[in-house]
């Protein structure tokens, strides 16, 4: 799943206006809704082919989207997915993430770092009275509920890589 | 690690990590200037909106939220599409099976509140309905004074979600800047249990005042929590907090006798628990519970029936659990608030 910058603002607005929604017609016990910007955000940085510097601005266009979708203090958000994707075209050209199980833990990492970063951010700057724990805890359930969303996207990306090359479509890099 | 050659792939530890190998991974990736040249952009941007002036930050805030509220239109539309076409698609069979359920649900209640007026009929004393208290308590003994009080009841509605958002919509607050309520301050939603109380269509213009009993003919359901000008909110059985003096009555010969008095309390379960019923008191499952007569009612209204008793070997008093009347999440649709006032045919008598 390879996504281009521009269709990334309205699959980017969608997840926006349905983050909105499903906080205000949540139902199911465990308290709130998914994140459904981070999960873009972080799908979209693990399956970029070769994350670029400019994967940088994206994210942290995503993430200032994210900062006005809650409401709070602006730039917190912008900052840690700044920050994941900077980490993200460091670690790009030196591992590979190609399969899903590589796909999968960027998915996780980026997740986590940036529901952890941003938490330390706003308990920094006191806008934010969670304990250090909570906080802590917050991050490693943010980061497996987004990956455990992750997977099926990401299950469903591979499969579809794996039957153009069956059928013979040309392959990306070809030696 | 990303591949070179075959051999690599294999992976070689060692000269994966010797000195020359390990300064090749950490030296800087080409493009990396550039990313670290936005990432100080981002940064400083971020920073930028954090220390910017609040009405800065509001503008974009707004802007933002303009810029959603269209899809957000669009998606509840399209909820509420697949909401109606769900309903729509539902088996005719689905729909009287649960009008079915709902009948004999309705004739089962029937049926109890009938077995148990025909057992205070049979008791004597506990007889009136609350409906004709009024009436029993206004006209009095011949020779005597009226009764000093008097009780009426004052028929409401209990509102459903729809009514509750028509009126929230009309909603003004009543605190202002004078109890230091700024512009744009948030609003915040009470908490659940306060939400989930019934809402009576009537209110302080209809002379309802906080803790009169809410029934449904002799049942009760709840005491009246919070009165508005229009409206009220009921403090169901069910709900922690609620308290109140009652009397456990068992059936004998056809008969109710009242066999202890108790605490009834609420704790949020479906079940309340009656409270300082001597161990030695006659209880038994099935037994009604009752209010105490106060001496302004002429028959006891129902509150429920022991569902549930315990008592350990040592302890001096019945753990007692009650089911009551009603289902707390199904409050019936009419009900009465019992209201008591000064006897005027009493007053009149005085004055003479």
């Amino acid at each position: 799943m390879k996504m281009s910058t521009i269709a990334l603002i309205p699959v980017v607005y969608l997840a926006a206006v349905l983050e909105i929604w499903l906080a205000a017609h949540w139902s199911l016990s465990g308290g709130t809704p998914p994140d459904l910007l981070l999960l873009i955000g972080s799908l979209w940085l693990a399956t970029s082919s070769r994350p670029r510097s400019d994967s940088v601005m994206v994210a942290a266009a995503i993430g200032l989207a994210h900062d006005l979708n809650a409401g709070g203090q602006l730039g917190a958000g912008l900052a840690s997915y700044a920050l994941a994707a900077y980490a993200m075209v460091w670690l790009a050209r030196k591992l590979d993430f190609q399969r899903v199980g590589g796909q999968l833990l960027v998915v996780w990492l980026i997740a986590t770092s940036v529901t952890l970063v941003a938490g330390v951010i706003s308990r920094l700057t006191a806008q934010d009275g969670m304990t250090w724990k909570t906080l802590i805890q917050h991050g490693i359930l943010a980061g497996g509920l987004t990956t455990g969303l992750a997977l099926p996207v990401l299950v469903a990306s591979a499969w579809h890589r794996e039957r153009l090359h069956t059928f013979g479509a040309p392959r990306a890099n070809t030696a | 690690m990303k591949p070179d050659s075959q051999a690599d792939r294999a992976g070689n530890f060692a000269a994966a990590l010797s000195p020359s190998r390990r300064r090749a991974w950490l030296a800087l990736p080409p493009g990396i200037a550039s990313a670290t040249t936005l990432l100080l952009l981002a940064l400083a941007a971020s920073l930028a909106l954090g220390l910017a002036p609040r009405r800065f930050t509001q503008r974009l805030s707004d802007a933002w939220r303009e810029a959603v509220s269209p899809g957000l239109r669009i998606v509840d539309l399209t909820a509420d599409l697949i909401d109606r076409s769900s309903k729509s698609l539902r088996p005719e069979n689905d729909r009287r099976l649960a009008d079915a359920q709902r009948q004999i649900a309705e004739l089962n209640d029937q049926l109890r509140k009938s077995e148990t007026q025909l057992l205070l009929a049979r008791s004597g004393s506990l007889t009136s309905a609350p409906q004709s208290f009024a009436k029993t308590n206004d006209t009095g003994d011949s020779g005597q004074l009226p009764p000093l009080l008097v009780t009426h009841c004052i028929p409401a509605r209990v509102l459903g979600a729809q009514a509750q958002s028509f009126l929230r919509s009309r909603e003004i607050l009543d605190v202002g800047r004078a109890q230091g309520v700024a512009q744009r301050a948030l609003v915040i939603d009470e908490p659940p249990d306060r939400l989930t109380r019934p809402l009576l269509d009537q209110g302080g213009d209809a002379n309802i005042s906080a803790d009169h009993l809410v029934l449904a003919g002799n049942r009760v359901l709840g005491k009246v929590a919070e009165v508005g000008p229009h409206t009220c909110t009921v403090t169901q059985v069910t709900d922690p907090g609620y308290r109140d003096l009652v009397q456990v009555a068992t059936r004998r010969d056809g008969r109710l006798r009242v066999t202890a008095r108790g605490v009834l309390s609420g704790r949020g379960e479906p079940l309340c628990k009656i409270e300082s019923v001597e161990a030695s008191e006659p209880i038994t499952l099935g037994d009604l519970v009752f209010t105490v007569d106060d001496g302004v009612l002429d028959g006891p209204l129902l509150y429920g029936r022991v569902a549930r008793v315990a008592r350990n070997a040592a302890a001096a008093k019945w753990e007692i659990w009650m089911e009551p009347s009603f289902c707390a999440d199904a409050p019936p649709a009419k009900v009465s608030v019992l209201a008591i006032d000064l006897n005027p045919s009493r007053l009149a008598s005085a004055s003479k």
